[in-house]
């Protein structure tokens, strides 16, 4: 029986995919041209080393230094601040930190991944809070967190048992769903996360080469994206945004290209920069209050930022 | 069953992907295992009318060269970025990492494998990430390796597959791989070093092939070799001090004596970031020139270390050259002389036997740094000609005693060295450098059976006449120059014991031999024979033979061999403690200059020290003023008085060296007996003009001088004034001066004293000697001295002639003669006032008088005008000295009685005197015995002795034969009869009697019968008739009857 259902589980995920390719494909000449609004790419001591996502509050852009086991804060005009964290495993320590989410309170949140756990911080990067990433009996990698301030809930992706898990703010595990696979709701995977205007939650899914969106209580959405590397494909996605007017953007740290999509999945372009500007590695996104995007550009160890409103 | 069947096509299915993937070769498939690497194998790429986000490019040319697209840096770091797997701490940019994009070096050989490398390289032959790694999951059947590996990484051996010159140890020139370590350093598994599976040492110990730390791949430093250190701790040295400590060749140190040579720099010898030795300089890890040690070139005959220590190659052809001596001879690892050459004949530059890495077998027992030496200056070692005999100079001493700066190097106990340095223990080796036979002449290496002199011998400083090398340390010693103890001067004839003249054993050398000497003190002359305390050797010159025959000590000499224990001193070799000393009732700590005292062997010690010569004299300084010019008057001619005669704390005029050991002496001064005083006024009014002059010149003695001599003593207590006539020893001495026409003439003793010389009784005797544990009360021999067992009075028994007020160290009567004392002071023992504790010490059955009649009032005057106050409980009728008669010392004028003991009753018991309110006129006892020739005596005696019936003579002695009288049957000490218990208060007797007695008190002495004293005599009849006589009604006639 459990064959049978994994044979319709695989037919309906490849017709699917087929619906989203010839939507993309319809519409893969679009590019969009954005001029570089700003370029953190701090030096001398302050270098940023493998950056991994960046997350924006009203006063501070929080850039996740994972070579550095660190949080490097910059002001809104790239400036460095401050940082925060050092390699260790004690609190308000990190080891190989990825995603990273501001709440609308302004409190940091950080995936802090080979520790196993989340870690909350002030604005000021002072240690608040930290809870282990349990699930079952299993303490999981997280890979990136994201915050639901009104619900009070925090979205974790979880590198080992391929789910999403969503804790209370306190670290209690209220729901989780997915699983290592291909079929829908599971992952390969799962890597960042966003929130849609609507409120349903996108999820990068790396290996399976897709966005996934969920209800809030994990009830599978759609699926947008898939693998392959004609428009509107991706092929290594890693990061996820979502601007003010809904559109999801996807980035693709092989093919070193940012594609957005509706929030029905369909291509509306591909992200261009102005020459000799290119992107390489993205990774970590986030569209701030001001509707301005930023870019983690893992192996550049650099964010660019873009403002997407005309 | 259909379950069954999905296993079984599930079964199949992962068969053919698992052949798929394993097996080559492989084909290009859209599948999602593959393109998730191979992208170009995407069908998309060929299809027409498709425009692709990438370009098709199956071997772009990448950083690393040309290669498949798959393998490429940027496809591998797609998943390994932390979103997949987390490669990022391994890739790192800025840290080091195993080359990619270089073809290998000629030395690496990579190994085949069906005409394959094993190890692929890019198109351009060379490296890229796909030369070591695959995605294609190799699987080692084991978790010990990784998958991703070409190669099961275990023990090393993926590494070992191409860097094969690498991995066969010290024989090529590498360090060993799989050598079984004896801990995994904290450090190394902290930075995830790797080990193999027994803990052997491997590649990856040291090397990490991604994100390493530091150049080489190193996974820590090594610039001061840290790395090498973690695991050759037991030779990783932090300072000389730490190699001191390991026996090791120092490391981390920049050299001073020795110097790194631009020779073996340009070998490749490193240096640490500031110029120090560091593992690196003599050794090298791999492509090592010297198989042996690792060395970066070869040390045949020591040429290695010769590069360095330049300064030590004066040793070869020395006679400390091992080749020469003996080639043959082994050290600790076996090796011959002539096989390794000089240096390592007595060092190894790690695991050596002690300090300085010896290489040689040593007696642990021995100096540390010493030990070195003597395993071969030993009677059984190489050198057993050279031998230091018994008595030599001492090693292990600490200069710092000598609180300077020693310009010789001195040593810690594992061969850490100081120079110029105020630290550090003297050696062997502060004296003498073993590398340099010659200190003036590098080029004189001295002929073999050559035995040198003291210009060379591989001293560090020729020893001339002027001894400047024994001056070097002993520089206060120098001031013996000019001296008469400067043997050049007095006696220049004169031989050491090893038959040298002053001119061959320069000045030291006279007295003392550095080696083989004679005995403590490393003496080099003749000595009395035996160990003694640090003056056998002073007596061997000062005896009436001896080159100071003028010199001698005399008969009576201060002691020695002697502690000062006694003396209430606590002393160490750095301070002397008096804690005697009182002060108003309290003790006082008194910080006393320390002085030597002396071991059996005669050395300074600091543990039951006794007394010697060297307490006192210091035979190198003829005066601590220490004034050249004093020296250069002719020495023949020179007299020493107390302030010089090589003393070592002068008189001053105040005894300064005699009180600081003799502290309770101190009270003497400014007392009547203070003779620095006293004599000096006394002389003033003498016509001696001479003397006066003496004394005011100057030359000043203190107080102790003027009795006391520490040598050539004219009697006991080493009395230096002229005896008096008396018949004790002890007397002898008081008599000196308290004689007509002395100093103490006007305190003469009189006709009736108290008796000296005499032995006390038994009984006496020990109650004296268990009052003596509360209070010194010293008894005497006939010679006058405080021997063992002595038991005779003297004049110092009763008296302390330092100490004029027993009570009270500081009331010294300000030394004015007419000061009267009293029997509160008059340098007593013990106050004889109030109730004369110094008489009932002796007397203690006489202390029951106090508070009776007999004990007079503040009014009554003795025969000497003194009152009560002054006198004394027992003053009033005893006086010690100037007595009315020997009969009890009597102290009141005699009254009109018919033997000698009435006549001193009746002095107070007689018409119109003190007591006269009880004068017996009439019905006195008779005096005659009646009883005495009656068949009753026996009865009466019950046995006892004639003598205990108390009859006396006229002149008041008791006998056998005498007469009645008053102390028959009185005690006059004891108010009430069968007192006996001389500690327990008379209850009935309060403070003063002035009421009438009774039969059993009225002063009358126990009785020995069972009654009244009455019926000692009288017995019970006499007992009956007196209370016939004495009853009330007796005396009532009764009317006759009619």
């Amino acid at each position: 029986m459990r064959t049978y259902t994994i044979f319709l589980k695989l037919a309906a995920s490849l017709a699917l995919s087929f619906f989203v390719l010839s939507v993309a494909y319809a519409d893969s000449a679009i590019k969009r041209r954005l001029d570089l609004g700003l370029d953190i790419n701090p030096a001398a001591e302050n270098t940023l080393l493998l950056p991994s996502d960046v997350a924006v509050s009203n006063s501070y852009i929080y850039v996740v230094d994972g070579g550095h086991h660190r949080v490097v804060v910059f002001d809104q005009q790239g400036n460095y601040a401050f940082s925060f964290g050092s390699y260790g495993a004690g609190k308000g320590e990190f080891n190989s930190p990825v995603g990273i989410d501001v709440s609308e309170g302004g409190e940091v949140y950080v995936a802090d991944t080979a520790n196993k756990r989340i870690q909350v911080f002030s604005a000021a990067g002072k240690f608040v809070r930290l809870f282990k990433v349990k699930s079952g009996r299993y303490i999981i990698r997280p890979i990136d967190v994201l915050v639901d301030e009104k619900a009070r809930e925090v979205y974790v992706s979880g590198n080992d048992n391929h789910k999403v898990m969503v804790f209370s703010s306190k670290g209690k595990l209220k729901r989780e769903w997915g699983g290592n696979g291909t079929s829908e709701g599971e992952f390969r995977y799962p890597a960042t996360l966003a929130h849609l205007k609507d409120g349903r939650v996108a999820v990068v899914d790396v290996l399976n080469a897709r966005l996934q969106i969920f209800e809030k209580n994990g009830d599978y959405s759609i699926q947008i994206s898939g693998w392959g590397v004609e428009p509107g494909q991706v092929f290594r996605p890693k990061g996820v945004a979502v601007d003010k007017d809904g559109d999801i953007y996807i980035s693709d740290s092989y093919l070193n290209l940012v594609q957005v999509f509706s929030d029905v999945g369909k291509l509306k372009y591909i992200l261009d920069t102005v020459a000799p500007r290119t992107l390489y590695t993205p990774v970590g996104m986030y569209v701030d209050a001001k509707n301005k995007l930023y870019i983690t550009e893992m192996r550049k160890h650099r964010i660019s930022v873009f403002s997407l409103n005309p | 069953m259909l379950r069954r069947l999905s296993n079984l096509l599930l079964l199949l299915i992962s068969l053919l992907v698992s052949q798929s993937l394993s097996s080559a070769p492989r084909l290009p498939s859209e599948n999602r295992e593959c393109a998730t690497c191979h992208i170009m194998w995407l069908k998309a790429f060929k299809r027409e009318n498709v425009e692709t986000l990438v370009p098709y490019d199956p071997r772009p040319v990448v950083k690393t060269g040309k290669q498949d697209v798959a393998s490429t840096e940027d496809m591998c770091f797609s998943c390994h970025d932390g979103f997949v797997l987390d490669s990022r701490p391994l890739w790192q940019s800025g840290k080091h990492a195993h080359p990619v994009g270089q073809k290998p070096s000629e030395n690496i050989q990579i190994p085949m494998q069906d005409g394959k490398n094993i190890f692929p390289l890019n198109d351009d032959g060379r490296m890229y990430c796909g030369t070591c790694h695959t995605a294609h999951g190799v699987d080692w059947d084991d978790k010990e390796s990784q998958a991703f590996m070409r190669v099961r990484d275990v023990d090393g051996q993926f590494c070992m597959a191409c860097h094969t010159e690498k991995t066969k140890g010290p024989t090529t020139g590498s360090h060993p791989v799989m050598k079984k370590m004896h801990h995994k350093p904290a450090a190394l598994v902290k930075v995830g070093a790797k080990f193999g599976r027994k803990n052997e040492v491997i590649c990856q110990s040291c090397h990490k092939p991604h994100a390493a730390a530091e150049k080489k791949l190193l996974r820590i430093k090594n610039t001061n070799s840290q790395l090498c250190g973690q695991c050759h701790d037991d030779r990783y040295a932090q300072s000389m001090a730490d190699a001191a400590h390991l026996n090791t060749h120092p490391v981390n140190i920049k050299p001073v004596d020795a110097k790194i040579a631009p020779s073996l720099v340009k070998a490749g010898a490193k240096q640490g970031v500031n110029g120090q030795i560091i593992c690196q300089t003599c050794h090298r890890p791999h492509d090592a020139k010297s198989t042996q040690g690792l060395l970066l070139q070869e040390n045949n005959n020591g040429v290695l270390c010769q590069t360095c220590h330049i300064n030590k190659k004066t040793v070869l052809d020395s006679k400390h050259d091992m080749n020469l001596t003996d080639g043959d001879t082994k050290n600790i690892r076996g090796q011959k002389v002539k096989e390794g050459g000089a240096c390592s004949a007595c060092h190894l530059p790690h695991k050596g036997k002690g300090p300085k890495m010896w290489a040689r077998e040593i007696d642990k027992n021995l100096e540390p740094m010493a030990a070195l030496c003597l395993s071969c200056h030993d009677k059984e070692g190489l050198a057993n000609k050279h031998t230091v005999g018994e008595y030599s100079h001492p090693v292990g001493v600490d200069v710092s005693r000598l609180g300077r700066k020693v310009p010789l190097p001195t040593f810690s106990k594992n061969g850490f060295k100081w120079k110029d340095a105020i630290e550090g223990r003297v050696s062997c080796a502060s004296c003498h450098d073993p590398h340099q036979w010659d200190p003036n002449d590098k080029d004189n290496k001295a002929e073999p059976g050559d035995t040198g002199n003291s210009s060379n011998r591989f001293l560090r400083i020729a020893n001339s006449t002027e001894a400047p090398l024994c001056k070097t340390c002993h520089k206060e010693k120098w001031n013996v120059t000019g001296t008469k103890h400067d043997l050049r001067l007095t006696a220049p004839d004169a031989e050491n014991s090893l038959g040298q003249d002053v001119e061959e054993s320069g000045l030291c050398g006279t007295c003392h031999l550095v080696h083989n000497a004679n005995g403590s003190k490393l003496w080099a002359r003749d000595k009395l024979a035996g160990n003694g305390t640090g003056y056998l050797a002073c007596i061997g010159c000062h005896n009436e033979k001896g080159l100071a025959k003028d010199k001698t000590l005399g008969e009576h000499t201060h002691p020695v061999n002697v502690g000062v224990e006694r003396l209430g001193i606590v002393a160490t070799l750095e301070t002397w403690q008096h804690s005697a000393s009182k002060i108003k009732g309290k003790n006082h700590l008194q910080m006393l200059q320390a002085l030597p005292l002396y071991d059996d062997k005669g050395l300074p010690t600091d543990h039951d020290g006794r007394v010697g010569c060297g307490t006192c004299h210091d035979p190198h300084n003829w005066s601590v003023k220490k004034n050249p010019d004093e020296r250069k008057i002719d020495i023949d001619k020179l007299e020493g008085d107390a302030n010089s005669s090589f003393l070592r704390i002068q008189d001053k005029g105040v005894s300064q060296l005699c009180v600081n050991c003799h502290v309770d002496k101190k009270t003497v001064f400014l007392t009547k007996h203070d003779l620095s005083e006293q004599e000096f006024t006394h002389l003033k009014t003498t016509d001696d003009d001479e003397a006066v002059s003496a004394q005011v010149s100057g030359n000043m003695q203190g107080a102790c001088l003027h009795c006391h001599k520490p040598h050539n003593a004219g009697a006991n207590a080493l009395w230096s004034r002229p005896p008096g006539q008396a018949k004790t020893a002890v007397a002898k001495l008081c008599l000196s001066c308290h004689q007509q026409g002395q100093i103490a003439g006007k305190k003469l003793p009189g006709k009736h004293d108290h008796p000296v010389g005499v032995s006390i009784s038994l009984q006496m005797s020990q109650r004296i000697d268990k009052l003596n544990k509360q209070q010194q009360l010293p008894l005497f021999d006939s010679d006058g001295h405080q021997s063992v067992g002595a038991d005779k009075l003297d004049c110092a028994s009763c008296h302390n002639p330092h100490q004029w007020d027993p009570d009270d160290i500081m009331n010294r009567s300000m030394a004015m003669l007419d000061e009267e004392g009293t029997a509160a002071n008059s340098f007593l023992r013990l106050s004889a006032n109030e109730n004369s504790s110094l008489c009932v010490r002796c007397h203690e059955d006489k202390k029951m008088i106090a508070g009776t009649d007999h004990d007079f009032d503040k009014n009554s005057v003795n025969v000497l005008q003194q009152k009560r106050d002054v006198s004394g409980l027992c003053g009033q009728c005893h006086v010690p000295h100037q007595a009315v008669s020997d009969l009890y010392l009597w102290a009141q004028p005699l009254g009109n009685g018919q033997d000698a003991v009435e006549q001193r009753c009746r002095s107070c018991h007689d018409e119109n005197k003190q007591a006269a309110k009880k004068d017996p006129e009439q019905g006195q006892h008779p005096k005659q015995i009646r009883l005495w020739s009656t068949e009753l005596r026996q009865e009466i005696l019950k046995g006892k002795n004639l003598a205990d019936i108390r009859v006396f003579d006229e002149d008041g002695r008791q006998n056998n034969f005498g007469a009645i009288t008053c102390a028959s049957c009185h005690n006059p000490h004891q108010w009430q009869a069968l007192h006996k218990d001389v500690n327990t208060k008379n209850k009935e007797r309060p403070e003063k009697i002035k009421a009438e007695g009774n039969v059993m008190t009225s002063f009358l002495r126990n009785n020995d019968s069972q009654n009244i004293v009455c019926a000692d005599c009288h017995g019970a009849d006499g007992l009956y008739r007196y209370k016939y006589f004495h009853s009330d009604s007796t005396h009532v006639k009764k009317p006759r009857a009619k």
